[in-house]
């Protein structure tokens, strides 16, 4: 009998959990408030998921079938859902007060998942960002979390590739940004539509599956696939981007990493002004909203900063990280912001002071993933 | 063709990693760059292309003359050059990565058996038009490349023990051989390609290698294409642990899957294997390796060393290993091997170069 490496891993991460009853979720002083997710990579090359408080302390970190991606948090439950990265096709549903796993959702034939989703505002619906590879068609899956997440059916994303969905906070409506990238799994994470690609991001109605707007880019950055999304108190949203390609004559002289702002309602995207963008180096990974602030702080991995932006699009400066540094989420308060670095730290901004403190904690030798997700107390 | 190489390029700029604050010895990174293009890619797609071509050639032997001779042939020159591709499999940048190259020359894994489905499809039309140049190039990528030309001359019921070509002089033989010849002819087309793009074309991609800094297109930063490079060394690694060995090895012998192992047809999984090991550390030797202390550089030599010296008694040209009892306990002393190497990797290599492992945005999503 072999014992997978795998299985191997789920004693060495078993054995360093921190008993969950030992915090118990209890409030021990403020900053235990902020309990986070964040999927890891070890060095063993083994996928897990943690989850930790402000404090340091690990409640639990569990081994994934793969390697995961992002959140959806079930607000008011003790419930989320963790996604498996594109092409996976898991996403389980976790208890986050035990790290069990509540229930395993698969993607269906012909779909994979792209490693987003988000409850809809009566948290009883999950709206997952999936593949129809073999139409090339970007899907929303529409499951039902009161009927231990029965597959509904789907909606159109409005175009290909779509990564993160976000719901507004003030009527039901999807957002929804899509890459414009065409893949299938039988050719990995290869882009196959380059010179076609058509990013944008899309307003839905999820009770109808209506696309009430949709913003492309300008012809000149088509080729910046928009990934990530967050959304103001208002309703604003942040949109950021990466640099697919360049075609094969090199020609991306007009490419730099994107940040674009709407309201929903206008008729096209406000794109931040190209001298703050090329701060950023062609790709960014991760967008939160930071409430008392009221900033939008979008990671930029390759050039080791953050950049800040106000609701409408105003650059409000930078913050140099470790590079590598990918996954941001608002901490409860909506005053700090921790950011997450593949090299295994975790980082706090406080603002509007901006002074940034390194975090340890006991975790097995690893790399935080792309995301990084605050949970509020149910 | 170029048409085509527009519409698949695929680019490594977005997934290098940039600087922070501190500006890195960027001739450090260049020197690393550029001796591994000089001294390890270029003169491996040279070996490819001249290992490509000689099976076009003797493909089209075998089809104007079938007997053993012309069929020995054949056998070894796809040997041939399904070795010269293993040395260079693990290589992600420059004009392979142009066109689904890569995936063109071998699908592999094959999870929903699409070499099969669509080979099928090819040879039960017997669509001649189908089998030239620019319909084939054009037409499906799983028929196109070496995966496709292992199932026409090597024996599906052969599998563990015999490697006996099955393009032989029945009803079907004639087509077969246009099949075969088509693909082998493919397959030297896309490794000329390769070889001219990265040195002799008017736009070579060498020059980006070269000039990695903001504003080429391609790499943004030298040291972000380093970071690549090794990035590529390091996936192949797990890729030979995870895909290679541990897909179709499975817990037991009895529930080995040998048609997930790679070239099971030709028996060639752990030969594969080897060579794969041996190109990893070559092309660190020549790269990364002056870079670091003569402590961890022999740190990761013994290990490379160790997994050869697992390897080597196997069996060449066995696949049938991963279902011996005594072959799986070496084969699993290998994974752990390896499993070093890529903490080696991860880890004290890209530290002791200042260099990120980049583990999400090298990839990015």
């Amino acid at each position: 009998m072999v014992i997978s490496r795998r299985d191997a891993m789920l004693s060495v991460v078993a054995g360093l959990i921190v008993p969950w009853q030992t915090f118990a979720f209890e409030k021990q002083g403020q900053q235990d408030n902020d309990i986070f997710l964040s999927c890891r990579i070890l060095t063993n090359g083994s996928y897990t998921l943690a989850c930790m408080n402000a404090g340091g302390h690990v409640f639990w970190e569990n081994a994934l079938p793969g390697r995961g991606h992002g959140f959806a948090i079930r607000q008011g439950t003790d419930q989320f859902v963790v996604f498996a990265r594109r092409p996976g096709q898991y996403a389980m549903v976790v208890d986050v007060r035990t790290g069990k796993t509540i229930k395993r959702l698969s993607s269906i034939t012909g779909r994979h998942f792209y490693g987003h989703g988000v409850f809809d505002r009566q948290v009883k619906r999950l709206y997952t960002s999936e593949n129809d590879f073999e139409r090339g068609r970007g899907v929303i899956g529409i499951y039902d979390a009161d009927s231990d997440y029965r597959r509904l059916g789907e909606l159109d994303s409005g175009g290909i590739g779509p990564h993160e969905v976000v719901m507004l906070h003030h009527r039901d409506e999807l957002v929804v940004a899509n890459g414009g990238v065409r893949t299938h799994p039988d050719f990995g994470r290869t882009p196959l539509n380059i010179d076609s690609m058509r990013p944008n991001v899309a307003w839905l109605d999820p009770s109808s599956g209506v696309v009430n707007n949709r913003l492309e880019l300008p012809e000149s950055r088509r080729r910046l696939s928009l990934r990530h999304l967050a959304v103001s108190d208002v309703d604003r949203v942040c949109v950021a981007g990466q640099i697919v390609s360049a075609n094969s004559a090199g020609e991306d002289d007009m490419l730099e990493p994107l940040v674009a702002f709407s309201d929903g309602d206008s008729q096209e995207l406000g794109i931040a002004p190209d001298a703050a963008q090329k701060l950023m180096r062609r790709y960014l990974a991760s967008v939160a909203w930071l409430s008392d602030p009221g900033l939008f702080v979008v990671t930029a991995p390759h050039a080791g900063v953050v950049t800040l932006w106000s609701q409408t699009g105003q650059f409000q400066g930078s913050i140099e990280v470790a590079r590598d540094s990918a996954g941001v989420c608002s901490d409860v308060s909506g005053k700090t912001a921790w950011i997450s670095a593949d090299t295994g730290k975790l980082l706090s901004i406080d603002f509007p002071s901006r002074v940034k403190s390194s975090h340890q904690f006991a975790l097995v030798d690893g790399y935080f993933d792309n995301h990084i997700t605050c949970v509020p107390r149910a | 063709m170029k048409i085509i190489r527009q519409l698949f390029v695929t680019i490594l700029c977005c997934l290098s990693p940039g600087v922070g604050a501190a500006q890195p010895d960027s001739g450090k990174y260049q020197a690393i760059n550029i001796t591994f293009v000089d001294q390890f890619a270029v003169p491996a797609y040279e070996a490819f292309d001249d290992a490509a071509t000689h099976l076009a050639r003797s493909a089209e032997a075998f089809c104007e003359n079938m007997n053993d001779n012309t069929r020995e042939g054949l056998v070894d020159s796809y040997y041939e050059a399904m070795d010269a591709w293993q040395w260079v499999q693990m290589i992600s940048i420059g004009p392979i990565s142009f066109e689904l190259r890569r995936f063109r020359i071998q699908l592999w894994p094959d999870r929903r058996g699409n070499v099969s489905r669509h080979l099928d499809l090819l040879l039960s039309e017997k669509n001649t038009g189908a089998l030239s140049g620019a319909e084939f190039q054009t037409g499906s990528v799983a028929v196109q490349g070496l995966s496709a030309l292992e199932i026409l001359i090597f024996d599906e019921s052969g599998g563990l023990a015999t490697t006996t070509p099955v393009a032989t002089e029945n009803d079907d033989s004639g087509f077969r051989c246009q099949v075969i010849n088509a693909i082998a002819q493919n397959v030297a087309s896309i490794a000329k390609a390769v070889r001219t793009e990265w040195t002799e074309s008017d736009d070579a991609f060498r020059g980006y290698i070269e000039t990695a800094s903001l504003g080429n297109a391609f790499f943004d930063s030298a040291d972000g294409l380093s970071a690549r490079i090794l990035h590529d060394l390091r996936v192949q690694l797990q890729t030979i642990v995870e895909y290679k060995i541990e897909r179709p090895l499975s817990d037991t012998a009895e529930s080995t899957r040998l048609r997930r192992a790679e070239s099971w047809r030709s028996q060639r999984t752990i030969h594969n294997i080897r060579i794969n090991l041996k190109a990893i550390h070559s092309a660190y030797d020549v790269s990364f390796r002056p870079f670091l202390s003569e402590e961890l550089a022999l740190r990761v030599d013994e290990k490379f060393n160790q997994a050869d010296e697992l390897l080597a008694p196997i069996g060449e040209f066995s696949t049938a290993a991963l279902i011996d009892p005594v072959e799986r306990e070496r084969i699993n002393a290998v994974i752990e091997v390896v499993d070093e190497l890529v903490q080696l990797f991860i880890q004290q290599i890209p530290a002791a170069l200042d260099l990120n492992p980049g583990l999400t945005s090298l990839d990015g999503d």
